[in-house]
């Protein structure tokens, strides 16, 4: 409720006022004749009158004040006589500078009253302000939060306050590190970004404010004191700093530096105020973008690590995998796909495509078990038997029975032809697509991985000539529910048709025509994870791409 | 003064048959309803005494997905680690189709029809 | 697939390159299309003009050829995935590495709205402003909108490009637009969806609307202006107040089975289709419903138009008569005779299939769907 600190200093001991000090609201002593005692800085903020303003000027602000003063005095009177008079220290309410504010009467032994004021923080300040830098206020949480971005974030709120505030503000970055980082504005020019190695400390209030700690008020400093590098080109002359912190709520969210040409002072209290309420927000919103930045950059590495590879040619196969991710729930989705290539050119290389139980970082974490496992597991992959029964042991945990379904596909070129080992443990056998436009199931079958104590595995090895392919997928294809009519699963009739159209393309079309079937089938409905992979047997030389930009076509 | 019956101590009842107790389970089996079954069961288990049998019944279950089996293999490990007998009844297609395609059918079916105590990470 | 409609006409030399790159597309040789392009870069021509007026010239003819059915899916897909890794194998050519202009511009995020799978337009794009010395952040077909704007206020691009060739996308092209503004991120739309001239670009308030690769990269260059504070999306468009978009996409379904129950009353012949038949039959119907859709939500009857006509065309192609799609038309009119803009947009439908000498000044909005 404490509107302003009470920095006037209560010093007036032979009042006996010494205990407003700590007072929580703004406070005002009038004598019984309804002079001015004392009123605490807040007070006279409120009543937008310099300290120590005499009582005629009480009358112009609060009238209503006045007389309730007087009222009470006289009850006091008349009950210092007649002692069973009604005591008359009730709260009274009136408007303060368009603000309503309740005054809470205390009565001291020498017939001053103490006067309390209470208002409700914001309608009571926004009276203080005028009409137009509160529709600022109103407006500047909007502004200021669309960008979740910290550094477009630190840029508005320098344009606003260089606009609002002053001739031209300075806001250093809460993410500084051995070099400082900061926009300055000038009023109406535009954001300008810059850093310096420099000492905070060197500004008074500036090293507090970018720790977030111990909070500091907002301070006018000496602008002979302020270096060089918080003048902002363009601005000739100084005539007064200050530096505010940007409260974060725990969170350092930076320092607002503003800077008044010559010949302006310090700010009026009500100019105060408003810039407390200015770096409230703003302080709000850079916190608010620093959680983001970093929840945000936690889970890119996540993803970094969990977003399948761009697939390419590879010791003489094609390898291709596509991948939609559930929106729905968590944005870190349960399939995954992996290719380990092979040490030499004849060498088996070794690609997975899994679905692992569950959504979200939990999800993740299994997952990242999982590629973590098999990539050790690599010397291995010549048994599939052994090496799905050696990561089941990894992951089986009596804390839960969280599991994951794969396929292993160990790939190998023999002269024009391809090879391919499969192993479908609890997963949805591969399929393969032949040059013809006939489609087969392969036949494997087996156990998932990570719940039961043994797995079971059957594998299958299937040849394929030039323009054959072998597509591995997650049941997230199959089971996604649409199509015209709406509640139909996509199935695997249609994923067989499908590919029967599929003869012969490159392994890319395959992966793009599958998706783009399965995702026009659930429309905007909500789908799982969905992840196709396909390996085939070159039909001709492939061009080099090694090292396209971006994760291009992969989840954001 | 006639003695009136204890009303404390009504006459004796014969002792029940091994204790069983069925519950169903209806609509989707998925990642929203699969903590509520989980829980359910485990109240449940905790008043079985051992030797008892635990009955999902499936008549009304529409769908299963993976976090669904997941549950379903964790009630398996519980009801091992209480010694109780746990029958899934009344499968639907879909879910017999899951069972078979991840490999689970032996282990949460067949092995409950010979009774085999060989509990899971318990 | 139309994107990059408008292609300037090539020079007589990229002429004879265009017909090289399209035979050695449609034999699915992607050898032979390196080499074509490779060897037009290496006897001197712009790398931006191989790519927008050699290889778009290329992907822009695989459209056409499917619609006027001389090319089947699979050969599309095929054509379209040699193409695709044409322009990924460009990019690392000794000549384009040379070619981009010294210093980044700064970054630039290139998309597709979600569920739009033509990609290559966008791929295109990406392409040219990495030429011009953009980094760019291209992020493909497949990036739900939540993901995309999550993206940008991580990485505060100074523009989002957006691409969409299929008018029932504009609804979420609308919600990926406001978003990405709101998130203080400028938006250059681009692709067929967006209307000939832009209009629907304008319509949904995008930042700037450019109908090719050049265009939007020059517009980029010019500079765009951050986006005014945040707005709700249906302040735009104050006719979605009647409901009727939300009740038609909601009764999809419904209304699907119903133009296909009507149908099979109406055509014996659909009562003997086989479920493959039935299938596409029921697909090209939601196709319909789609652009009536999206042709309510932009209040833009030209645009069920233009694509009822030009489904006459690939049916007509494809020897299935017009007055299925005639029927069709008229079971939707009696489902939703109690929305008069639905119903007025149907009555124009009907108008411009039964009529095919008036044909709409909108270029095609292609789909991607199995014609019956």
């Amino acid at each position: 409720m404490a509107l302003l600190p009470t920095e006037t200093p209560l010093g007036s001991a032979e009042s006996g006022l010494a205990f407003l000090a700590g007072a929580p609201y703004p406070v005002l002593v009038l004598a019984a004749d309804g002079a001015v005692v004392h009123g605490s800085g807040s007070a006279w903020n409120l009543l937008g009158r310099p300290a120590g303003a005499e009582g005629e000027e009480l009358a112009e602000v609060a009238p209503w004040l006045l007389e309730a003063h007087s009222r009470l005095c006289a009850a006091a009177t008349v009950r210092r006589h007649r002692p069973g008079a009604p005591a008359a220290e009730t709260a009274v309410r009136g408007v303060i500078a368009g603000a309503e504010v309740e005054a809470h009467p205390s009565l001291r032994a020498d017939g001053s009253v103490v006067w309390w004021l209470v208002g409700d923080t914001d309608r009571g300040l926004a009276a203080v302000v005028e009409r137009e830098r509160w529709e600022l206020l109103a407006r500047l949480p909007g502004l200021l939060l669309n960008s979740l971005n910290v550094d477009r974030c630190l840029e508005t709120t320098a344009q606003q306050a260089a606009a609002h505030l002053a001739d031209a503000a300075v806001v250093v970055s809460p993410h500084s590190g051995r070099a400082l980082r900061f926009v300055t504005c000038l009023r109406d020019g535009p954001p300008v970004r810059g850093q310096v190695r420099a000492d905070p400390a060197a500004v008074p209030g500036l090293a507090e404010a970018l720790q977030g700690f111990p909070p500091v008020p907002s301070r006018w400093i000496d602008p002979e004191t302020a270096p060089n590098w918080l003048l902002p080109e363009g601005l000739t002359a100084v005539g007064a700093v200050s530096v505010t912190p940007l409260p974060g709520h725990g969170v350092p969210a930076g320092a607002l530096v503003l800077l008044r040409g010559p010949g302006h002072g310090a700010f009026t209290p009500s100019e105060e105020v408003f810039a407390r309420l200015f770096a409230a927000r703003a302080g709000a919103a850079v916190s608010a973008a620093v959680m983001y930045s970093e929840q945000a950059a936690i889970t890119d590495l996540l993803m970094r690590e969990l977003l399948p590879p761009r697939l390419e040619h590879m010791n003489g196969a094609d390898f291709a995998g596509g991948y939609r991710a559930s929106v729905d729930r968590d944005r870190v989705g349960g399939d995954f796909y992996d290719v380990h290539p092979a040490a030499d050119p004849d060498g088996e290389t070794l690609a997975v495509l899994g679905d692992v139980c569950g959504k979200g970082l939990e999800a993740a974490v299994l997952t990242g078990k999982i590629r973590n496992t098999l990539h050790a597991l690599l010397p291995l992959a010549d048994d599939h038997p052994r090496l799905l029964s050696l990561l089941n042991r990894a992951l089986l945990t009596s804390h839960h029975t969280r599991f994951a379904t794969m396929v292993l596909a160990s790939v190998r070129r023999q002269q024009s032809r391809v090879t391919v080992r499969l192993s479908a443990a609890g997963h949805p056998a591969p399929l393969i697509v032949r040059a013809d436009g006939r489609v087969e199931v392969s036949r494997t079958h087996g156990s998932l991985v990570g719940a039961l104590p043994e797995t079971t595995v059957v594998s299958d090895t299937v040849v394929l000539a030039p323009g054959e392919a072998c597509v591995l997928y997650s049941d997230g294809v199959t089971e996604a529910r649409g199509g015209p009519l709406g509640d139909a699963m996509f199935g695997e009739e249609r994923l067989l048709h499908a590919l029967g159209e599929c003869a012969r393309m490159p392994a890319e079309a395959i992966v793009e025509r599958v998706l783009m079937l399965a995702s026009q089938w659930v429309g905007g409905r909500r789908h799982d994870d969905m992840a196709v992979m396909v390996v085939a047997a070159p039909q001709g030389t492939r061009l080099s791409a090694a090292g396209r930009y971006g994760h291009g076509g992969f989840p954001a | 003064m006639t003695e009136l019956p204890d009303p404390v101590h009504p006459a004796p009842v014969p002792a029940p048959p091994p204790a069983a107790v069925t519950l169903p389970v209806e609509g989707d089996l998925d990642h929203e309803s699969c903590d509520t079954l989980l829980a359910t069961i485990t109240a449940a288990v905790s008043t079985q005494p051992a030797g008892g049998v635990v009955r999902l019944d499936c008549t009304a279950m529409t769908m299963c997905d993976s976090m669904g089996l997941s549950t379903l293999l964790q009630i398996r490990r519980r009801t091992d680690a209480a010694g109780l007998l746990l029958l899934i009844d009344h499968r639907p297609a879909v879910l017999d189709r899951l069972l078979h395609l991840t490999g689970t059918f032996e282990h949460l079916v067949r092995r409950s029809a010979v009774r085999d105590d060989d509990a899971v990470g318990a | 697939m139309t994107a990059v409609r408008t292609v300037p006409p090539p020079t007589s030399e990229l002429t004879a390159t265009v017909d090289r790159l399209w035979e050695a597309v449609t034999a699915g040789s992607e050898e032979a299309a390196g080499a074509v392009v490779f060897g037009a870069l290496t006897a001197g021509a712009e790398p931006e003009s191989v790519l927008l007026e050699v290889i778009a010239a290329v992907q822009a003819r695989i459209g056409r050829e499917w619609a006027a059915n001389r090319l089947t899916v699979a050969e599309e897909h095929a054509a379209t995935a040699i193409n695709d890794r044409v322009v990924a194998a460009l990019a690392h050519h000794p000549v384009v590495r040379d070619a981009v202009r010294a210093g980044p511009r700064g970054r630039v995020t290139v998309s597709c709205v979600d569920g739009e799978w033509h990609a290559f337009p966008a791929r295109l794009l990406a392409q040219v402003l990495a030429l011009r010395g953009w980094e760019v952040d291209y992020l493909g077909a497949q990036v739900p909108t939540p993901h995309l704007i999550a993206r940008l206020h991580r990485t505060a691009p100074v523009a989002l490009a957006l691409s969409a060739s299929l008018a029932p996308r504009l609804a979420t092209a609308h919600s990926a637009i406001s978003a990405a503004q709101a998130a203080g991120v400028p938006v250059l739309v681009g692709g067929a969806a967006f209307g000939p001239d832009g209009r629907y670009a304008r319509l949904l308030g995008a930042d700037a609307w450019a109908e090719d690769a050049r265009g939007a990269a020059d517009r980029l260059a010019e500079g765009l202006v951050a986006p005014l504070p945040a707005h709700q999306p249906v302040d735009d468009l104050p006719h979605l107040a009647d409901q009727e978009y939300t009740l038609v996409r909601r009764s999809a379904p419904r209304l699907v089975g119903a133009v296909m129950s009507g149908l099979a009353e109406r055509f014996p012949a659909v009562r003997s289709y086989t479920e493959a038949q039935l299938q596409h039959t029921a697909e090209d119907t939601a196709h319909i419903v789609d652009f009536l859709g999206a042709a309510l939500y932009t209040d833009d009857p030209e645009l069920f138009g233009g694509f009822l006509t030009w489904t006459a065309g690939v049916l007509t192609a494809r020897a299935v008569p017009t007055a299925s799609l005639l029927a069709a038309l008229e079971v939707l009119g009696h489902e939703l005779r109690d929305l008069p803009r639905a119903v007025g947009l149907l009555d124009h439908g009907r108008a411009a299939v039964a009529s095919p000498s008036a044909v709409p000044a909108t270029v095609p909005h292609q789909y991607h769907g199995n014609p019956a």
